[in-house]
């Protein structure tokens, strides 16, 4: 795995760079509803996803990180300085919304066009076509957005996000909608531009998605940071859940009995052809099982931690 | 135990019985029931579409507007209906302010036609309108009534519900007039003559107005659009005719005339009751009186049709 | 008027096994502007629960507005259990529940109201259309906002509408256009779950389109996928996710130390990131890593013979950096071929 491009909250040991996008104990409400509350995190280079569940604020958050709501209470920060209401650090912020529609009129060079010349960008041109290169769209590039397909308006989206080249893409579920290539193709593309250095933020519903694309995760819920940080780490932190593991092996009862034996192990169960195990001590049972194993002949097929997956990591979360 | 209290005696499916009690499966069940297709589908959509016309079902707020209306429909027949009886107490001077009244069968079309179209305005774009603009269509068309089952029905209870509000005015007064009369019998042999006639015109403006309504508010799912359109395809038209007929020659307006539907209605009820039109221009351009009931019924006919094809060609 | 043929019980009763559920024969649909939905397809289909998936375009949900009779066929010709669909439509439809990917659910009613209405339309008698509708409520899992407008519902409660109305006929094929769209995580499950159910435990077929490849790998029994208007796969769903001759080991700590060890024993080992690989082409190099491991005193975290997975069919190039084709032990490049099942 990639280092985790999210620092801790905390200051890291070695001295870090200025956080491309920083939110420093930011509020947002609406009359009595709270829509963020106090939420603080640093953005660096790499991909993070944005995850929670609906109304837990994830879109208000990418709304106030492209400086088009203010914060209640507390500052967005881009490159270390205070973004609202100075158009110059929008430069360095890219938004590709999730409804907005585009005017399906204009092809896709003339959107990203349209885009770079109110980014004030010096030469729109070569900027939108620059932009609509980096995204694939060089070949439909002059059809009216109307005749594209899904995938294909999202990359125009994107591309209007990318013509002023900045340093932070927020993204609101990007995925909405494309089928399976167009998806694999947009995470390529976001995968490369994250490698060149750019801080990319999406917000998704597919768990799928996230796990695959992104390097680390920010949980949202109910309109607080639930947790921040490569979600393998996380469940590690969730010490209070004990861990379960499926074990398939060449002879199950043996195995689950010769378990039982260990004090790490405080369950077994015998289930669809596997041992579902349960153990709160996570370091002791890895290192036990192979152990045991041996000392009773027991052939391991294989093994898998059941709740290791970032769907496991998030339903805890978001049920506390 | 054999002496339990308590016996179920259901035909419930169980998962499991003993002597003891039972336990009902509550699980899935498959429909092994009668499946009438198509023509019960249409005699339900029609009977909701009848309803959904007068609000029922639909909370109280959506019955403000179709209960107000019929019920300033059926007023003046109540009030002639009362007048007329006070009218047979006073005798034989009564009779006289009787014929005066201006509230009789050939009249009544021109004091509430107005009413029948607000009434139209007001029902059919809901009608039509709602399941445009929801995207309901694909469910409807996924089942068993095919699209010119929909439309058909849709249609049709338009036009009852036009039917019942236009003609319960007229029925109050043919009863009203044969209870008033001073020999009931001799009362009903008088009035019996205009029943066919009411029921006719009743039918044509029923038809003719539900028709056009339910055409435009098929095609203008949007509510305010198609309420103002179906207003302003009953009401400008005669204005259009009376100008041409006040500034022209009766030979243009006698062309044009039977293009405005609220004009050919007129026209149907002068020929049917044998009166004089309302309209002046109406009444001065003289055509027979079968061309406006072919009129109607053609424009009857051809809205009807006309609704049916675009339901027969609506992208879902 | 349904046609007495139609309704008899052999044709009613005997769903698996006994008629085809969905036959195509050179299936064609085009729009206007040139674009080409359907081309050609030809297929038959048996009950289950049939995962179906578009590569570019607007394949799938072409292909059940067809199956519906909501769209008219270029050319070719479609069947759904043995009925054409040109031809019987209205029969087809009385045995067909669809839910649509889209709103399609007036804000004004309640789920009761519009579920009853829905059931009428499809011909059952008013009694049994409140009774299933009551019913199918419960099984879908809405309570008592059943009696609310359907305006003030969330995503999953009007997901739940759509679902209910879709079966409340009792039909014999359900059709679902996207039946997780815009939930999040839970509801998803949830629906996926109810998916299962249907197709399980109620014992009726369906067919799923979606273009997420974890809910089909997770609901489905058998695969469709089209890309550009074409068939580019239709098999059960285990023929895509097969064993590869690949085994990944994951350790939490001593990866280098384990590498080193399993090559001394004369397997044929890789190291990826934090996971290490060795070639199997039997049962022996099972023990050999677990000896390995649990002589280093290393904490064994997951050991896992790598699948191929759906998404190898839609990639069109050489799969990015991990690891399916580092292994030595030549698992097939891409797309689905046998892997070496154990």
């Amino acid at each position: 795995m990639t280092a985790s491009p999210l620092p801790a909250v905390e200051p890291t040991p070695v001295a870090a760079a200025t956080p491309a996008l920083e939110v420093d104990h930011v509020s947002r409400w609406y009359g009595n509803v709270v829509a963020v509350n106090d939420i603080s995190f640093a953005l660096g280079p790499g991909v993070t996803g944005l995850l929670g569940p609906n109304g837990a604020g994830k879109s208000t958050l990418l709304h106030l990180m492209a400086g088009l709501l203010a914060p209640s209470a507390g500052r967005v920060l881009v490159e270390g300085e205070t973004a609202w209401r100075r158009p110059e650090m929008y430069r360095h912020i890219g938004l590709v919304p999730e409804r907005e529609a585009v005017h399906s009129y204009l092809s896709g060079l003339e959107f990203a066009r349209l885009n770079a010349r109110l980014q004030g960008v010096a030469d729109p041109d070569a900027a939108a076509a620059r932009a609509i290169a980096t995204v694939d769209l060089t070949d439909a590039a002059d059809r009216a957005i109307g005749t594209y397909s899904k995938g294909m308006r999202q990359r125009a989206k994107l591309a209007g996000a990318l013509v002023h080249e900045p340093t932070v893409l927020l993204l609101d579920e990007p995925f909405n909608g494309m089928d399976p290539r167009q998806r694999l193709h947009m995470m390529a593309l976001l995968r490369s531009m994250a490698a060149a250095g750019r801080t990319i933020l999406f917000s998704s519903h597919i768990l799928e998605e996230v796990e695959r694309l992104a390097d680390s995760v920010l949980v949202v819920y109910a309109g607080r940071l639930a947790a921040a940080g490569d979600f393998r780490s996380i469940r590690r932190l969730m010490t209070d859940r004990p861990h379960t593991f499926t074990v398939r092996s060449s002879d199950d009862r043996r195995l689950a009995s010769a378990l039982l034996a260990d004090p790490a192990v405080f369950g077994a169960e015998l289930i669809d052809g596997r041992v579902l195990i349960r153990t709160a001590d996570y370091d002791a049972f890895t290192r036990a099982l192979p152990q045991v194993a041996r000392a009773s002949a027991v052939s391991l097929f294989e093994v898998a931690p059941t709740d290791d997956s970032l769907e496991s990591v998030f339903s805890y979360l978001v049920r506390r | 135990m054999s002496g339990s209290p308590i016996r179920s005696a259901t035909t419930a499916p169980t998962s499991a019985s003993g002597p003891g009690g039972s336990i009902y499966d509550l699980g899935y069940q498959s429909y092994q029931g009668p499946r009438l297709g198509r023509s019960s589908a249409v005699r339900a959509l029609y009977g909701q579409s009848l309803r959904a016309c007068f609000g029922i079902g639909r909370g109280g707020r959506a019955k403000i507007a179709p209960f107000t209306l019929a019920g300033l429909a059926v007023l003046p027949a109540v009030l002639a209906v009362g007048f007329a009886a006070l009218a047979a107490q006073a005798g034989p001077g009564g009779e006289v302010i009787e014929e005066a009244s201006p509230i009789r069968y050939e009249t009544y079309h021109g004091l509430v036609s107005v009413l029948i179209m607000l009434f139209c305005a007001a029902q059919a774009p809901e009608l039509f309108g709602r399941d445009q603009r929801y995207s309901v269509l694909p469910l409807y068309f996924s089942r068993a009534l095919t699209r010119s089952d929909y439309a058909v029905a849709k249609v049709g209870g338009l036009i009852t519900a036009l039917l019942a509000v236009e003609l319960a005015p007229y029925i109050v007064l043919f009863i009203g007039r044969v209870l008033v009369a001073p020999d009931p019998a001799t009362g009903l042999a008088d009035e019996i003559g205009n029943v066919p006639r009411f029921l006719l015109q009743g039918a044509l403006v029923a038809g003719l107005m539900g028709g056009i309504a339910g055409l435009i508010a098929a095609w203008t799912p949007r509510r305010a659009y198609a309420t103002a359109a179906i207003i302003a395809v009953l009401i400008i038209p005669p204005i259009i005719v009376g100008i041409v007929g006040q500034l022209t020659n009766q030979d243009l307006a006698r062309a044009i005339v039977l293009f405005s539907p609220a004009d050919i209605l007129d026209g149907t009820n002068a020929a049917i009751f044998g009166s004089i039109a309302d309209s002046p221009v109406v009444a001065s351009v003289d055509l027979p009186g079968w061309a406006y009931l072919a009129a109607a019924a053609f424009g009857i006919v051809g809205s009807i049709g006309l609704t049916v094809r675009r339901y027969l060609r609506i992208a879902t | 008027m349904v046609a007495g043929a139609n309704r008899d019980r052999a044709s009613e009763g005997t769903l698996h096994g006994l008629m085809s559920l969905i036959a195509l024969s050179g299936l064609t649909r085009h729009y206007p502007r040139g674009v080409v939905a359907l081309d050609g397809l030809t297929l038959e289909l048996e009950p289950g629960i049939i995962g179906l998936v578009g590569a570019n375009g607007a394949g799938k949900s072409t292909l059940i507005k067809i199956l519906l009779g909501l769209l008219e066929p270029t050319s070719g010709d479609a069947s759904v259990m043995d009925l054409d669909v040109r031809t019987q439509g209205t029969t087809i439809r009385q045995f067909v529940g669809y839910m649509p990917e889209y709103d399609c659910l007036p804000p004004d009613s309640s789920a009761t109201d519009f579920v009853t209405h829905m059931a009428r339309m499809s011909g059952l008698p008013s009694t049994a259309a409140r009774e299933r509708t009551a019913e199918v409520l419960r099984h879908v899992g809405l309570y008592e906002e059943r009696y609310r407008a359907i305006g003030g519902y969330s995503t999953g409660m009007k997901q739940r509408v759509k679902l209910a109305q879709a079966l409340v006929h009792d039909p014999r094929l359900l059709l679902l256009d996207e039946p997780t769209n815009g939930l999040d995580p839970a509801g998803r499950d949830e629906m996926l779950a109810l998916v299962r159910r249907t197709g399980t435990e109620f014992g009726i077929a369906v067919v799923v389109a979606s273009h997420l490849l974890g809910e089909i790998e997770r609901v489905c029994d058998f695969l469709v996928a089209i890309d550009a208007g074409r068939l580019l796969r239709a098999a059960p769903l285990g023929t895509f996710t097969e064993r590869t001759g690949v085994l990944a080991i994951e350790v939490e700590e001593g990866e280098v130390a384990l590498t080193a060890a399993l090559t001394a024993r004369g397997l044929q080992t890789v190291a990826d990131g934090r996971t290490v690989l060795i070639a199997v082409a039997d049962d022996r190099p099972f023990d050999i890593v677990r000896d390995a491991i649990a002589e280093l005193g290393l904490p064994l975290v997951r050991l896992e013979q790598r699948r191929q997975s759906l998404e190898d069919l839609f990639r069109d190039d050489v799969p990015p950096a991990p690891a399916s084709a580092a292994a030595p032990a030549a698992p097939p490049a891409t797309g689905v071929g046998g892997g070496e099942a154990r």
